[in-house]
């Protein structure tokens, strides 16, 4: 039997709500794979604090420290952890400042996708007719011209920087999520609580924002988390080909090209930042995938 | 079906339209390539003149139209580089690099099909286990720094294989490995959860009641059923290794359409880039139009969607 503090407290209804609200916060969360949410928060982190933490400057090198090796071969130093690139900047420092630029651009862009393909999606899903046809027309368009060299001409007419090149993939991903989030729509088109909707009155903007796309917000998640590997690999390629961040800013593309010469005398230029990138893409996959499990039995067949 | 094919017909030809409007802007946009052919001191009215000598002053779309006119008689115009026809130009480099996109995708399918058929016959073992990782690591590496690491490893270190150039198989095993690597993991995870679906189900259970070896349950009634979605997906993904060449040329200095590409991207070559945009563009608009035509025949609901 219950003590009457116990009693007094079950009945405590601001306490019992954190703690459900907990309760429902943990078990959402659990099962998280741990390895991949440990690397990208320690990634994103770096994204954040980068600059703050690292103790040698990542534009600036000196260069008779040029191509230093990395601490555990003969010749390097713990001065310089994971040795230093042509011009004498430290590796670690590098990478980590890099972080922000790939993250940076990977999240904006799926941002922006998620949000353009959602919003068409929900048109060209719910009102059909001609906006549907227009919008798919569009979508056909887009995922047919080759991603990569679009995003390099474009690139190359609107010049390098990191501004332009999250609008230049932001306004080539989208396609994707339109594609796949229409369908969502159409699904849910058909369902009861929709038509109770129109029943009642609702207009259509409002069906469409307050009924449907808290729906369709699971799929768009999951799409999301699965595309930001994609958009950082895209990032690295155009600024491996020199079209991306303009240097002095590092960015792990352009690290991994500036190594290329020097591949026979210092292999780690082109390494380590690549192991980077592998290891963020290969969490936020990972993520993704668990994600996906989780939220859409669905969509296991993928 | 009739109905089927002539609106899907119409649609991909809407498509390429749609697509050489955009590529016409975007190269419209890029600049004036009568300032780039000009020799550098030459005056305002000399420019002018090789502006209107070049059709550049007529509004754009009487330029459009001479462009689209020119395109499907195959004349793409000239290259501003080597003042060669771009058609003549692109047939050269073509070949190269469907080579190198066929040794990528026979590279993927005879080393991704069989690990996740295995990884899905062997369900919770290592070899699963490792089929598992392998797809993963596949699909989070960047090729161009795979490319990198291989040059790394097998040109530099061991010294077995050339960086460069086109030749013996020698010179495109690792192109063509660093292209087809993402298919790979791509296509052991597609195999894995095609083969896991369809021994699952009745027929298989059939065929090993009758007594059927395990081996014959498997190449013959489960493959062939599994094999739909992995084809599928590798007509599908050949398009895209298209446009991953680009990358890999560039890295393995592979003389193919996509090195061609990025030099004139830097060189702004527009002519080039632009038809090679088209190009391409169109290859993967009618390359979707036979697999949604394949679809079908196979899957006849789709015929009513």
């Amino acid at each position: 039997m219950a003590n009457s503090q116990q009693v007094g407290e079950m009945l405590n209804v601001p306490v019992m709500r954190r703690r459900a609200i907990w309760a429902g916060m943990t078990s959402a969360l659990r099962g998280v794979p741990i390895f991949p949410a440990a690397i990208l928060a320690l990634f994103i982190f770096f994204g954040l604090f980068g600059r703050l933490i690292v103790t040698y400057d990542p534009n600036v090198g000196a260069l008779r420290d040029s191509l230093t090796p990395p601490f555990w071969q003969a010749g390097g130093s713990t001065k310089h952890l994971l040795g230093t690139d042509p011009l004498g900047r430290d590796m670690l420092s590098r990478i980590v400042v890099g972080a922000s630029t790939s993250l940076q651009v990977g999240f904006f862009v799926v941002i922006i996708c998620g949000f353009i393909g959602s919003v068409f999606a929900l048109l060209s899903g719910y009102l059909g007719g001609w906006v549907d046809i227009v919008i798919m027309r569009l979508t056909d368009i887009v995922m047919s011209m080759p991603f990569l060299i679009v995003a390099l001409n474009v690139a190359a007419i609107v010049g390098p920087g990191k501004y332009n090149l999250i609008l230049i993939l932001g306004l080539m991903g989208w396609a994707g999520y339109a594609r796949i989030l229409r369908g969502e729509v159409l699904r849910l088109k058909e369902s009861y609580f929709v038509r109770l909707a129109i029943v009642a009155g609702c207009s259509k903007p409002r069906i469409m924002v307050r009924h449907i796309f808290p729906n369709i917000a699971n799929t768009l998640v999951i799409l999301a988390t699965l595309n930001l590997g994609v958009i950082i690999i895209a990032e690295a390629s155009l600024s491996f080909l020199g079209l991306g961040i303009p240097p002095p800013t590092p960015a792990w593309g352009s690290m991994i090209s500036d190594g290329r010469s020097y591949l026979g005398l210092a292999w780690w230029v082109s390494t380590f930042p690549g192991i980077a990138l592998f290891l963020v893409v290969l969490s936020s996959n990972l993520l993704g995938d668990w994600l996906r499990v989780r939220l859409d039995p669905k969509f296991r067949q993928l | 079906m009739q109905r089927y094919i002539l609106i899907r017909v119409a649609q991909a030809l809407l498509c390429v339209v749609g697509i050489s409007i955009i590529v016409f802007l975007l190269s419209y946009l890029s600049g004036d390539p009568a300032v780039l052919l000009a020799p550098r001191d030459a005056s305002k009215a000399q420019v002018e003149e090789i502006r209107h000598q070049l059709g550049l002053d007529k509004p754009i779309y009487e330029q459009y139209w001479k462009y689209v006119s020119g395109a499907v008689r195959g004349d793409f115009g000239e290259s501003l580089r080597w003042k060669t026809p771009v058609m003549k130009i692109f047939l050269e480099r073509f070949p190269n690099t469907i080579q190198l996109a066929l040794a990528a995708m026979a590279l993927a399918l005879v080393i991704g099909v069989p690990t996740g058929v295995l990884s899905a016959v062997k369900a919770g073992t290592w070899f699963d286990s490792f089929g598992k990782v392998f797809a993963f690591v596949g699909q989070a590496a960047p090729s161009f720094w795979l490319g990198t690491m291989l040059i790394l490893l097998f040109s530099v270190t061991l010294r077995l294989l050339p960086t460069s150039g086109m030749g013996s198989w020698r010179n495109i095993l690792m192109p063509a490995f660093a292209l087809g690597w993402y298919l790979m993991a791509a296509l052991t995870r597609m195999s894995r959860s095609a083969m896991l679906d369809v021994l699952d189900s009745e027929y298989i259970k059939m065929a090993r009641i009758k007594g059927v070896p395990e081996v014959w349950v498997i190449l013959k009634h489960a493959l062939r059923n599994a094999a739909i979605p992995v084809v599928t997906l590798s007509a599908m993904q050949f398009v895209a290794l298209l446009g991953g060449t680009a990358i890999i040329e560039m890295i393995f200095n592979w003389p193919g359409v996509g090195k061609l590409i990025v030099d004139a991207i830097f060189a702004r070559d527009y002519p080039v880039v632009q038809t090679i945009v088209l190009i391409t563009s169109s290859m993967v608009v009618f390359a979707n139009l036979l697999v949604d035509i394949l679809y079908g025949y196979i899957d006849p609901r789709i015929r009513y969607q």
